[in-house]
């Protein structure tokens, strides 16, 4: 493999550990989010400014960031999550935007649009294809501890009522459910796993900057869940890969690529509304009754 | 056990209630009749907590249950099934049932579970099936067994029979009696008075968002207003 597919490869598992979290508040609570960017983002300067001005070690500064972005989550959800459909998604741009804003311009802490540089990434070498190699055994561990626990948390009692909130969320509420407090905890875990993506993100780069954690990001990350399927964590899984390679693939068609890349996109929602995985399972289904 | 005082509640300016009181004994079940409108529903949202009252409260077991959220009134005893059997399409028929369950000990639950089952065998080939695949009446009987599943003190039904086949409702209002021989209190809302009646002890009748009459079954089955209005002999 060479060392830029190999980045890419790093690269696309990142997204992965961040469209499973999407896959936790839109497929098994039914809320949709475009702020899962914002996360990521809010992960990758958590790292960065623990390191640099902290000066945690690198593995305690991205636990550090994932827990940061599930605390703003757990603040800012409280309020938003009272929304629904349309508003909520509104809401969930508008939170998007607020911090990049707030990256951009808050320049004593953010260092502005000039960003911030990771100075000891958990390895040496940064950048060589032997650190490239290393951190894609971490990434690849990371992105498997994920996607198990939130299979189990799927199938768990709180993966019922998130489920059971996304089917109905007054039916939910006179089976005993607390719907606002189970919406917050699924945006929170959402944003956990947004934001240790975003810190990964961080020491693969070694450097952090406000342009990458757009609401172009976000809709990024919703495309890879939905065009996956949203129901279910491989779908998460294969929809990162998929549209994570496909400009890649695409290459050949140069600056038009986007013009297919939206078609397959339009197609995929439209004739696959449950997902890649979701069809599959669909069809499997119908085949066994 | 449960004494409704004074409720109003109102929509977008319009009263649905006014000043409305209802008592619920233990063991008893209370048929709430009227025709569309008369704020039958609005009654059951507000006692489980989907609506707030304008003024007036309501009491359950000596606490008031002002300004607590739906979820909370539920783990306090008091169950309802919403209108338009609200199941979750989307989990399976035992997730469905499951989620009725608030922390209890694992072999409580199971028990309860076996008891559903045994009632409702149909069910037990079903459990993996997911909610949506199931007839209306299923459907109806699955919210009905959730609700169950909670061990509740009061159940509050809203048209049970709405929309189903005359087997399903006559197979619903089975379940229901069964329910009842197990000492749980019900508040039925029915349109189809006189099944109503027949499964209640007692029963009020609300038009224009006010009690108008109150009795034992027996007594507004011979009422002669009722009988013209709600029983069409």
């Amino acid at each position: 493999m060479g060392s830029y597919t190999l980045h890419l490869v790093n690269l696309v598992a990142v997204y992965a550990i961040a469209v499973i979290g999407l896959h936790i508040i839109v497929g098994l609570c039914g809320q949709f989010s475009l702020a899962q960017g914002a996360f990521f983002g809010i992960g990758a300067y958590g790292l960065a400014l623990l390191e640099s001005r902290g000066h945690w070690p690198a593995v305690a500064a991205a636990l550090g960031g994932a827990f940061l972005s599930a605390a703003v989550a757990a603040v800012v959800g409280v309020p938003i999550l009272r929304l629904r459909g349309h508003y909520l998604a509104m809401a969930t741009i508008g939170f998007g935007e607020i911090l990049y804003l707030t990256l951009l311009n808050w320049t004593t802490l953010t260092n502005g649009p000039d960003g911030l540089r990771i100075a000891r990434p958990f390895l040496a070498g940064a950048g060589s294809p032997a650190y490239d190699r290393a951190f894609f055994i971490v990434v690849a561990t990371v992105v498997a501890a994920c996607a198990m626990a939130t299979v189990i948390l799927g199938r768990s009692a709180f993966g019922r009522e998130l489920r059971a909130v996304r089917d109905n969320e007054l039916a939910a509420a006179t089976c005993g459910i607390a719907v606002p407090r189970v919406k917050t905890a699924a945006f929170a875990a959402a944003a956990f796993f947004a934001g240790l993506a975003g810190a990964l993100y961080g020491l693969l780069e070694t450097y952090v900057s406000p342009d990458t954690f757009t609401f172009d990001f976000s809709i990024v990350l919703l495309t890879m869940l939905l065009v996956g399927g949203r129901y279910s964590v491989a779908g998460a899984v294969i929809g990162a890969v998929l549209l994570g390679f496909l400009p890649e693939w695409l290459r050949f068609l140069k600056d038009y690529y986007m013009l297919l890349f939206g078609a397959l996109v339009v197609v995929s929602v439209t004739w696959m509304p449950a997902g890649i995985v979701g069809t599959f399972d669909a069809r499997r289904r119908r085949g066994a009754a | 056990m449960l004494r409704a005082n004074g409720i109003c509640a109102a929509y977008d300016g319009i009263h649905a209630l006014r000043e409305v009181t209802l008592q619920v004994a233990p063991r008893e079940a209370v048929a709430v009749l009227g025709a569309n409108g008369a704020g039958k529903s609005t009654l059951l949202k507000v006692i489980s907590g989907l609506v707030p009252a304008a003024s007036g409260e309501v009491h359950f077991e000596d606490q008031s249950l002002c300004g607590w959220p739906a979820d909370r009134i539920a783990r306090a005893g008091i169950l309802s099934v919403p209108e338009g059997r609200r199941i979750f399409p989307g989990l399976t028929v035992e997730e469905n049932l499951l989620t009725g369950v608030f922390s209890r000990p694992r072999a409580e639950r199971d028990a309860d579970l076996e008891q559903v089952y045994a009632w409702l065998p149909w069910m037990t080939e079903r459990r993996t099936q997911l909610g949506w695949s199931l007839s209306g009446g299923q459907q109806q009987m699955l919210a009905i067994a959730r609700a169950l599943m909670a061990r509740p003190r009061l159940l509050l039904l809203d048209e049970p029979s709405l929309g189903l086949s005359p087997t399903a409702c006559t197979q619903v209002f089975d379940l229901m009696a069964r329910i009842r021989e197990r000492g749980v209190a019900m508040l039925v809302v029915e349109q189809n008075a006189a099944q109503a009646l027949d499964f209640s002890s007692r029963a009020v009748v609300l038009e224009l968002g006010r009690v108008v009459l109150e009795g034992t079954a027996a007594q507004l089955k011979n009422d002669p207003q009722v009988r013209k209005a709600y029983l069409a002999v």
